[in-house]
C-alpha cells in the first residue's frame, strides 16, 4: 500500500513537474515559428545562396566583414540596397505554413502539386551555426502568393508568401551587384592620371593634382586646370556604370588603350582600359582585383581632348590689389588707368592728338577687372603661332590691344581682333601662352577707351564739405528746397552723395542740353554751399527737369559737363520737383 | 529522548519518503497555483513609486493592474500626463520578469514586454498621431538577444518594425547610462515633438496609403537598418514607389564617440505634390558617408550625394526637367556642393561653398533650349517655357581677401524666347552680395521690337526691389509674362512700326503692404492709336504710388492739333472718393477722345457730337457721385470751352461756341456767352437747378438766324427723334416748317426751366421774332392766303402779304401760349391769340384781321374802305390738327362761306 503510494506520488510530482516545465518554456510552443527562425538567421548570416537551374544560375553573396559581395559567379561588392530589400522582406515575410512535407503523402499530394521540383529555384541561407533552403513553388490559384518549400536540418515544410519572394530569388546577378566601379566620395579624388596607349606603347599622359582646393595640370603642361571641366570628368567617372561582368579566364583579344589611375583618400585605384575586338564594349580591370568588366564605349568620350578640356578657360585671374596699371589701345586711341600711391586710380585718354587726364572711378576700373576675370576661351585655335598666321587672323592690326601690368612686373598682353569665320566671336591671342583662341564675349561691349567711361563720378570736390544746399527754380527765380544736416539730416547726407549714373558730354551749354533728339532747358540750379569758406561763390550746377524715373540731367559750366544723375539722388530731389504743368 | 526522536524512531522510512514526495507535490503545486493565479492590486501601489522617480511634469495614471504569479505584471490601460495633459495612451501592457536576474543588468530582469496599442499625443491631433501596436519586446536569454516588433503608424503611413539586438544591456550600457550634461527641458521637447507632429500630419494627410518593412540588426558596436517599401499595397503612386533603403553604422576605431555612418536609400519613383505641382522623380537615389559625432549629436563630416534618372513635373510647369546629380561635403562648419548636369538639353556645373561667414559659387549652367520640353500652365493658356538657341548663365566668385565674397553672374541668351515670347537676345551680369541681396548692374535684352536696358537690385528682409529699366517697349511683346491681366490693357491700343520708348524706375517690396510699389517713368510715344484717339506724338509721365496713378503729358499731338493733361486716379484702398482729378489745356479731339475716360462719361457726353474743341480747366469726378448718387455729389470742375468748328449737341448744329462749363457741388452751369446757330448768334447759359433731378434752368438768346435753318435743325434734335410719339415724330420728320420759297431770319429768346432729359415738361416765357419772309413760306400762316383766297374776295394786291411776325409766348409744357402774336404785312395787320399744343400737334388760334390797318396813309384807307365788304372781315379762328387747320372766317358776326 506503502509502495503503491509512494510510487503514485512519485509520478504525480513528475507528471506535475513535466506540466509546470512545458508551461512555463514560452519561447518553445509554437511547433514552427518561420518568422522567429528568419529573424534568428537574419542577425546570423554569413552566406547567401541563390540558384536558378532553368537558366544555370547560381549566386554566391558572402558576408565579409561587414559587407556583403558576390562571390559567385563574379567577384564583386554586393549593392547594399538589395541587401537591405532581401533582408527587410525576408524579416516580414509573414508565410503561411501548409504542411510539413512529410504529410503530403498522406494527403495524397506531391511536391510537384505545389510547383516544387529539381527546377526550382532556391534560396540558401547560412547562419553561423545553421542554414536553410526556400525552393521556390508556384503561384498560388489566387495568383496573389508563392507556394515554397522551407528546408531546414530537421524538417521540410510547404508554405505559401506573398509574390515578393519571387522577385527575391530570381532577381538577377546585376541587380545584387553595385554597377558603379569607382566607388568613392567625389570630393575624397584628389590626384587623375590617364595614359594613353597605341600598340601597347603610351602615348600620352594628362596629369591632374589638387592643391587648396583648385585643379592643376601636371602633364603635359604645368598649368591651372578648368575646375569645371575637371569637376564634370571626375562626376562622369565615379556615376559610369558597368554594362556587364567579365568571365573569369575569359580570353579574349583586347587592345589596351587607356590606363586611369584615381587617387581618392590617399588610395590609387588603377584601371587598364581595353578595346575588345568582339564586342562594342570596353573591357575594364583593376589591377587590384581579378574581376573585369565592361562598359560601353561612350565612356572613352569622356577622354577626349583631354588636355584641352581640362585647361584652364578664364583668361585672367585678376586681383585689384595686385594691378598696376590697365592699358587699353582701340585702333589709335587709347586709355590707362594707373594705380596711385594713395591706392586711388588715374586715367588718361589718348586719341592720338590730345590726351586728358582724369581721375578715375574706382568701382567702375573694378567692373573693368571683374569683367576681365570672366573673359573665357570658347575654344582653343593654335599654340605657338607664326607671324603669318598672325596676320592670318588679323592679329597683327588687332582691334584691342590690352596690356594688365602687375605689381609685381608681371605682365599680360592681350591681341583681339574680329574673327572672320563668326562675328559673334573674337580672335584673340594671349602672349604669355603663345596662344591664339575664339572668344565669344563681346569685347567691344566692355572695352572702352572713352575717359567718360572711367571718370570719378562724385560731382563734389573731395574735400569740399557742404552744410547747405539749395535747389532753385530758375525761370521762377524761387527756392524749391533747402537742406542742411539740421534741417533735415539723412536726406542732406543722401544729397552729399552726389554723384552722377555716367556721363553725357564734356561739355556744357548755359541753355540746356540735347538728350535722344530732344531739347531739355535748365530748369533747376542746386547748389552747394560751404560756411568753411564763406568768401567762395557757392558750387553750382544746373539741372533739367525730371525726364522720367532714372534720367535727371546735371551740368556744370564750371566743371565743364553734363551727366545723368545717380538714381539715390534722384529719389530724393524727386521729391521737391514742381511740375511746370499745373496740379489738378 | 526527545519526543520528535522518539517519534520519528517509530515511523517508518517508507512514510519518510512518501512525506517528501507529498511536501515536494505541496511545493510544486503552490508554485503552479502563485505562477497562474492572477492577483489584482489597486492602482495607487504602481502610480506612487512610479510618479515618484519622474519628473514633477509627468505623472501616469494605470488601469487595474494585476499580477500573475511572481513575473507576469499586467498594467492594463496606462495614461501617461505632461503637466495634466495626455502624452501617451498604452493598452493592454504586460510585462513577463525573470525573477531570477533580479540582481544582473536592469534589462535582462524583462523577459518579454507586449502592448497592444500606445498612441503618443493623441490628444494633439484626432486622427492622425504616432501610434504603435502590436508591441513585442523579447529577450531570448539562450542567445543573449533580444527582437523588437511592432507596427508604427501615423494616418495612412504604417511602418512595420523588427529589430534584432545582440546584448542590449551593453548598448544601453554604452549608449544610455551617461548622464545628461544639462537639464532637459521636457516641455521644449514635448512641445516640439506636438509641433513635428502637427506638420507630419498636415503633410501627410495628403499621400494616400504606405507601408514600409524595416528591419533593424544592432549591438553595441554596429548597427544596420533596412526599409523597404511594402509593395503588397497596390495603391496609386502617393509619395514613393519601391524604396529601398539601407543604413549601416559601427563605432569608429579610434574613437568610439564615433559612428561611422553609411546611407543608401534608393527609390522607383518619388513623388511631391505641391500646391500647384507635381514633381515626379524616377530612380532617385541618395547616398552619405559621414562621422557621427553621438556626443554632441551632429555630423563632424559627411559625403552625400543625390541623382536621379529622370525628373518630371505636371501641372504649372509640365515637362521633363534635365537630369542632375548633386554632391555634398561638409565638414565641420563648412559647406560644399557641386551639381552636375550634362544632356543635350542642359550642362550644369554649379559648385557652392557656405562657411560660417563666407560663401561662394562657382560655375556654369548652359542650357539648349531648343531641346526643353517643358510647358507653362498660365491662366491665359498654356505655354512653351524657353525656346531658342542658348542660355547660359555663369557665376564667379572672386577670392578676396580683404572683402566679404561677391558672386559675379552673366546670363546671356540668345535668340531666346520666354513663354512663347518673340526670340530675342538677352544680356544680365550681376552681383549676389554676402548677404544675399542681388544687384543686376547691366541688363539688356530684345525681343520683337522691344529692346529694354536697366538694372534690378534685390534685397530680403524686407524683400525690396528696384527695377530701373530704359528702352523701347512693344507691350504685346510681353503679354505671356505679365498675366491675364496685361493684355486686355492694350487690346484698345494700336501700335505701328514706331515703338514707344520710355524709362522706369520702380521699386517696392514683394508680399509687403498692397500699394507699396512705386513707379516713375515716362514713355515717348509715336503714332499710337488708343481706342479712336490717334496720337501722332506724345511724351507722357506717369506715376504709380500707393495713393494714386498720376499720368500727365506736355504734348499729345494728334491729327486736329495739340493738347496737354494730367490725369491723377486715386486708388480705391486710398480711401479716397474721387475718381478723377484732371487739368487739360488744348485742343481736344473730342469724338475721337469720348471713349477714353470709359463708358459712363462716353454716354454722359453722347449727345455732343464735336471733331475738336478747345479745353482748359480742371476738375475732380467723384466715385459714383456722378451717376449712381447723385444727391451726394461732390463733383467739381471748371472748363473753358470754345470751338470754331461746327459741331452739334443732341442733333442740333452750331457753328460755333466760346463758354465756360463748370460743376460745382454737384451742380453744373454752362454759359456761352457766344454761339453760333442757323447762321445766327446767340447766348445759352443753362445750370442744374437740382441736385437729385435732371431739372435745369436754361436762357437761350437768338438773333438773325435763318429761320428755315433753325427749324429744321430744331427738327432734327434728338430730343424730338427720340420721342415715344411715332406719330408726332413721324409729322415732324414729314412736314416742312417752312418752305424753302423765301427765307426769313429768326429772333429767339426764351427762359425755361424744366427736365434736361424730356422737353414736354418745360415752363417758361419767351419771345419769337419772324421776319423778312414770305407769309407762304410758313406753313401755319400760309393758311390766310390760301383760305382767303378762295373767296375771290377784292382784295389789294399786298392785302395778304405778311413779313413780320412778333409772337411773345409763355410755354407751358407742351403747350404755347400767346395772347398777342401780331402778324403784319405791307397792308394788314393778323393779331391774334390762342395756343399751340406741340405735342398733340393742335392748334387754336383766335385772330383779328386788319386789312390795311397797319398803313396809316389816308388815300389808301379810301381804297380800302372802297373795298366793302372787306373792312368787316375782322376775325378768324384756326383750330384743329396743326398739319392741316380748319379755318373760319367772319365776315363781321357771319361766318363766311367760300
Amino acid at each position: 500500500m506503502l509502495k503503491n503510494r509512494t510510487i503514485l506520488l512519485l509520478l504525480a510530482n513528475i507528471l506535475l513537474a513535466v506540466f509546470i516545465f512545458y508551461n512555463s518554456d514560452e519561447e518553445y510552443t509554437t511547433a514552427i515559428n518561420l518568422n522567429s527562425k528568419f529573424s534568428e538567421m537574419i542577425s546570423k548570416m554569413v552566406e547567401i545562396e541563390i540558384s536558378n537551374p532553368v537558366i544555370s544560375q547560381k549566386i554566391i553573396i558572402r558576408k565579409d566583414d561587414m559587407a556583403w559581395s558576390v562571390h559567385h559567379p563574379i567577384s564583386w561588392s554586393a549593392e547594399p540596397v538589395a541587401i537591405a530589400n532581401l533582408i527587410s522582406k525576408l524579416s516580414h515575410l509573414n508565410p503561411t505554413f501548409i504542411h510539413f512535407l512529410d504529410e503530403l503523402e498522406d494527403k495524397g499530394e506531391i511536391p510537384q502539386d505545389y510547383g516544387i521540383d529539381e527546377n526550382s529555384s532556391k534560396m540558401l541561407f547560412r547562419g553561423e551555426n545553421n542554414e536553410f533552403k526556400i525552393t521556390l513553388g508556384k503561384m498560388t490559384r489566387d495568383s496573389t502568393g508563392r507556394y515554397f518549400l522551407f528546408s531546414e536540418e530537421k524538417s521540410q515544410s510547404i508554405w505559401h508568401a506573398p509574390q515578393q519572394i519571387a522577385e527575391l530569388v530570381n532577381q538577377p546577378l546585376n541587380d545584387w551587384t553595385k554597377l558603379t566601379f569607382l566607388n568613392f566620395p567625389l570630393y575624397t579624388i584628389d590626384e587623375l592620371e590617364v595614359i594613353e596607349w597605341q600598340d601597347s606603347n603610351s602615348t600620352s599622359k594628362v596629369s591632374l593634382s589638387k592643391q587648396n582646393d583648385r585643379w592643376y595640370l601636371k602633364s603635359p603642361f604645368n598649368l591651372p586646370a578648368n575646375d569645371e571641366q575637371v569637376g564634370f570628368l571626375l562626376h562622369k567617372l565615379i556615376s559610369s556604370r558597368i554594362s556587364g561582368f567579365a568571365e573569369e579566364n575569359e580570353l579574349t583579344e583586347k587592345a589596351r588603350i587607356l590606363d586611369l589611375k584615381v587617387r581618392a583618400s590617399g588610395q590609387w585605384s588603377h584601371l587598364i582600359i581595353s578595346r575588345v575586338n568582339t564586342i562594342d564594349q570596353l573591357h575594364i580591370k583593376n589591377t587590384t582585383t581579378n574581376q573585369a568588366f565592361y562598359v560601353t564605349n561612350d565612356f572613352l568620350s569622356n577622354f577626349t581632348n583631354l588636355e584641352l578640356n581640362l585647361r584652364e578657360k578664364r583668361v585672367f585671374n585678376l586681383q585689384m590689389s595686385e594691378i598696376k596699371r590697365i592699358k587699353i589701345h582701340d585702333n589709335n586711341r587709347s586709355i590707362t588707368l594707373r594705380k596711385n600711391d594713395q591706392n586711388s586710380w588715374n586715367g588718361l585718354e589718348d586719341n592720338g592728338s590730345d590726351s586728358f587726364s582724369f581721375i578715375s572711378d574706382l568701382e567702375r576700373v573694378r567692373d573693368l577687372v571683374d569683367d576681365l576675370n570672366t573673359v573665357k576661351v570658347t575654344s582653343f585655335v593654335l599654340f605657338n603661332p607664326n607671324a603669318q598666321v598672325l596676320r592670318e587672323q588679323g592679329l597683327d592690326r588687332p582691334r584691342f590691344r590690352l596690356e594688365v601690368e602687375q605689381q609685381d612686373s608681371t605682365s599680360h598682353s592681350i591681341l583681339i581682333s574680329k574673327s572672320n569665320s563668326d562675328s559673334s566671336y573674337w580672335n584673340t591671342y594671349i602672349a604669355e601662352q603663345a596662344l591664339i583662341c575664339l572668344v565669344n564675349k563681346p569685347w567691344d561691349k566692355f572695352l572702352s577707351v572713352d575717359a567718360i567711361d572711367y571718370q570719378d563720378r562724385n560731382l563734389l570736390p573731395v574735400d569740399f564739405t557742404p552744410n547747405n544746399v539749395v535747389l532753385k527754380s530758375i525761370s521762377e527765380n524761387k527756392v524749391m528746397a533747402t537742406f542742411s544736416q539740421e534741417t533735415n539730416g539723412e536726406a542732406f547726407e543722401r544729397i552729399l552723395q552726389f554723384k552722377a549714373e555716367y556721363f553725357l558730354q564734356h561739355s556744357f551749354d548755359p541753355e540746356g542740353v540735347w538728350v535722344d533728339g530732344d531739347w531739355l532747358p535748365w530748369e533747376y540750379s542746386l547748389s552747394f554751399e560751404s560756411s568753411a569758406l564763406p568768401e567762395t561763390a557757392p558750387l553750382t550746377f544746373n539741372l533739367t527737369e525730371r525726364s522720367g524715373g532714372i534720367r535727371w540731367f546735371v551740368g556744370s559750366e564750371d566743371l565743364g559737363f553734363v551727366a545723368n544723375l545717380s538714381i539715390q539722388v534722384i529719389d530724393e530731389l524727386g521729391k521737391y520737383q514742381v511740375p511746370k504743368f499745373s496740379e489738378p | 529522548m526527545k519526543p520528535t526522536k522518539t517519534y520519528f524512531s517509530k515511523t517508518n522510512k517508507k512514510s519518510s519518503v512518501s512525506l517528501i514526495l507529498f511536501l515536494i507535490f505541496l511545493t510544486q503545486f503552490f508554485y503552479f497555483s502563485i505562477d497562474t493565479i492572477r492577483i489584482r492590486f489597486p492602482n495607487r501601489f504602481i502610480e506612487v513609486p512610479i510618479n515618484a522617480i519622474l519628473p514633477h511634469e509627468f505623472r501616469v495614471k494605470i488601469d487595474q493592474p494585476s499580477i500573475t504569479g511572481l513575473k507576469n505584471i499586467r498594467l492594463g490601460n496606462i495614461q501617461g500626463l505632461f503637466n495634466g495633459e495626455k502624452f501617451f495612451d498604452i493598452q493592454d501592457l504586460s510585462i513577463s520578469l525573470n525573477p531570477s536576474l533580479f540582481l544582473s543588468e536592469s534589462i535582462s530582469i524583462i523577459n518579454s514586454l507586449d502592448c497592444s496599442r500606445m498612441d503618443i499625443l493623441p490628444e494633439n491631433n484626432q486622427s492622425n498621431h504616432f501610434k504603435l501596436q502590436d508591441f513585442s519586446f523579447k529577450n531570448i536569454k539562450s542567445q543573449n538577444s533580444s527582437t523588437l516588433r511592432s507596427r508604427l503608424s501615423f494616418g495612412g503611413i504604417q511602418s512595420y518594425l523588427a529589430f534584432d539586438f545582440e546584448e542590449l544591456n551593453k548598448i544601453i550600457q554604452k549608449r544610455f547610462t551617461s548622464k545628461p550634461t544639462k537639464k532637459i527641458n521636457f516641455s521644449d521637447w514635448i512641445n516640439q515633438f506636438a509641433s513635428f507632429q502637427k506638420k507630419f500630419s498636415d503633410w501627410s494627410s495628403k499621400l494616400s496609403d504606405i507601408e514600409f518593412n524595416i528591419h533593424g540588426m544592432l549591438n553595441h558596436e554596429f548597427g544596420s537598418v533596412f526599409i523597404t517599401q511594402n509593395e503588397t499595397v497596390k495603391k496609386d503612386l502617393s509619395l514613393l514607389k519601391g524604396l529601398r533603403t539601407s543604413m549601416a553604422w559601427h563605432t569608429d576605431s579610434k574613437d568610439p564617440n564615433l559612428l561611422n555612418i553609411d546611407f543608401q536609400t534608393h527609390a522607383e519613383q518619388l513623388n511631391l505634390s505641391l500646391r500647384k505641382l507635381s514633381l515626379n522623380w524616377i530612380n532617385p537615389s541618395f547616398q552619405s558617408k559621414g562621422n557621427f559625432d553621438i556626443n554632441n549629436i551632429k555630423f563632424l563630416s559627411s559625403n552625400s550625394w543625390f541623382s536621379y534618372k529622370s525628373l518630371t513635373s505636371t501641372g504649372l510647369i509640365g515637362g521633363e526637367f534635365p537630369t542632375t546629380t548633386s554632391y555634398l561635403k561638409q565638414k565641420n562648419s563648412t559647406l560644399k556642393a557641386d551639381i552636375f548636369s550634362d544632356s543635350n538639353s542642359s550642362k550644369v556645373y554649379l559648385s557652392i561653398e557656405q562657411n560660417l561667414t563666407d560663401w561662394s559659387m562657382d560655375g556654369l549652367i548652359h542650357l539648349n533650349p531648343q531641346n526643353f520640353d517643358l510647358e507653362a500652365q498660365l491662366l491665359s493658356g498654356n505655354f512653351e517655357i524657353i525656346d531658342g538657341e542658348n542660355l547660359q548663365l555663369n557665376f564667379y566668385t572672386p577670392r578676396k581677401l580683404d572683402q566679404p565674397r561677391v558672386i559675379k553672374f552673366f546670363l546671356s541668351g540668345k535668340e531666346l524666347s520666354v513663354l512663347e515670347s518673340p526670340h530675342g537676345d538677352f544680356y544680365f551680369s550681376g552681383n549676389i552680395n554676402p548677404d544675399l541681396s542681388i544687384d543686376i548692374n547691366q541688363a539688356s535684352g530684345n525681343l520683337g521690337k522691344s529692346h529694354v536696358e536697366g538694372s534690378y537690385h534685390q534685397k530680403w528682409n524686407p524683400a525690396d526691389y528696384r527695377f530701373l529699366i530704359e528702352g523701347t517697349c512693344h507691350p504685346p511683346d510681353i503679354n505671356n509674362w505679365l498675366g491675364h491681366w496685361w493684355s486686355p490693357l492694350w487690346e484698345d491700343f494700336s501700335f505701328n512700326e514706331s515703338v514707344s520708348h520710355g524709362n522706369f524706375s520702380i521699386h517696392g517690396t514683394w508680399g509687403g503692404k498692397p500699394g507699396n510699389s512705386i513707379t516713375i517713368g515716362q514713355v515717348y510715344a509715336q503714332n499710337l492709336k488708343y481706342k479712336d484717339l490717334c496720337v501722332l506724338e506724345s511724351n507722357i509721365d506717369v506715376e504709380v504710388n500707393g495713393l494714386e496713378t498720376r499720368i500727365s503729358s506736355k504734348k499729345i499731338k494728334h491729327d486736329f492739333g495739340e493738347f496737354k493733361a494730367r490725369l491723377h486716379f486715386p486708388r480705391k484702398r486710398a480711401k479716397d472718393d474721387t475718381l478723377l482729378r484732371f487739368s487739360l489745356d488744348g485742343d481736344i479731339p473730342f469724338n475721337d477722345a469720348r471713349r477714353i475716360l470709359g463708358d459712363k462719361i462716353e454716354n454722359a457726353l453722347n449727345d455732343l457730337n464735336a471733331s475738336i474743341i478747345y479745353c482748359k480747366g480742371s476738375g475732380d469726378l467723384k466715385r459714383n457721385d456722378l451717376f449712381e448718387k447723385p444727391d451726394s455729389n461732390q463733383t467739381t470742375y471748371k472748363l473753358t470751352v470754345s470751338t470754331e468748328t461746327p459741331f452739334s449737341y443732341a442733333g442740333v448744329n452750331f457753328n460755333y461756341a466760346k463758354g465756360e462749363v463748370y460743376n460745382h457741388e454737384g451742380l453744373m452751369f454752362a454759359n456761352f456767352s457766344d454761339l453760333g446757330l442757323s447762321g445766327g448768334h446767340g447766348r445759352l447759359s443753362f445750370k442744374n437747378t437740382s441736385k437729385i433731378s435732371d431739372r435745369i434752368n436754361f436762357s437761350f438768346d437768338l438773333k438773325e438766324a435763318n429761320s428755315r435753318q433753325l427749324f429744321n435743325n430744331l427738327a432734327n434734335t434728338t430730343q424730338w427723334n427720340n420721342s415715344e410719339d411715332g406719330e408726332r415724330k413721324e409729322h415732324i420728320e414729314t412736314r416742312q416748317l417752312i418752305s424753302k420759297s423765301k427765307e426769313g431770319k429768326i429772333n429767339l429768346s426764351i427762359q425755361a426751366e424744366g427736365p434736361s432729359s424730356d422737353p414736354n415738361y418745360f415752363e417758361g416765357t419767351g419771345n419769337l421774332t419772324l421776319y423778312d419772309f414770305d407769309i407762304g413760306s410758313i406753313h401755319l400762316l400760309g393758311g390766310i392766303r390760301k383760305k382767303l383766297g378762295a373767296f375771290n374776295l377784292p382784295l389789294p394786291s399786298d392785302a395778304l402779304n405778311f413779313n413780320h411776325l412778333e409772337v411773345p409766348f409763355i410755354l407751358q409744357h407742351d403747350r404755347i401760349l400767346f395772347d398777342k402774336a401780331t402778324l403784319t404785312g405791307p397792308l394788314s395787320k393778323l393779331v391774334g391769340e390762342g395756343e399751340i399744343n406741340w405735342i398733340k400737334s393742335q392748334v387754336d388760334i383766335f385772330a383779328d384781321l386788319n386789312v390795311a390797318g397797319n398803313i396809316n396813309i389816308p388815300v389808301l384807307k379810301q381804297i380800302v374802305n372802297l373795298a366793302d365788304p372787306l373792312s368787316k372781315i375782322s376775325k378768324m379762328k384756326i383750330f384743329g390738327e396743326l398739319e392741316d387747320p380748319e379755318w373760319s372766317i367772319y365776315l363781321g358776326d357771319n361766318l363766311l362761306n367760300p
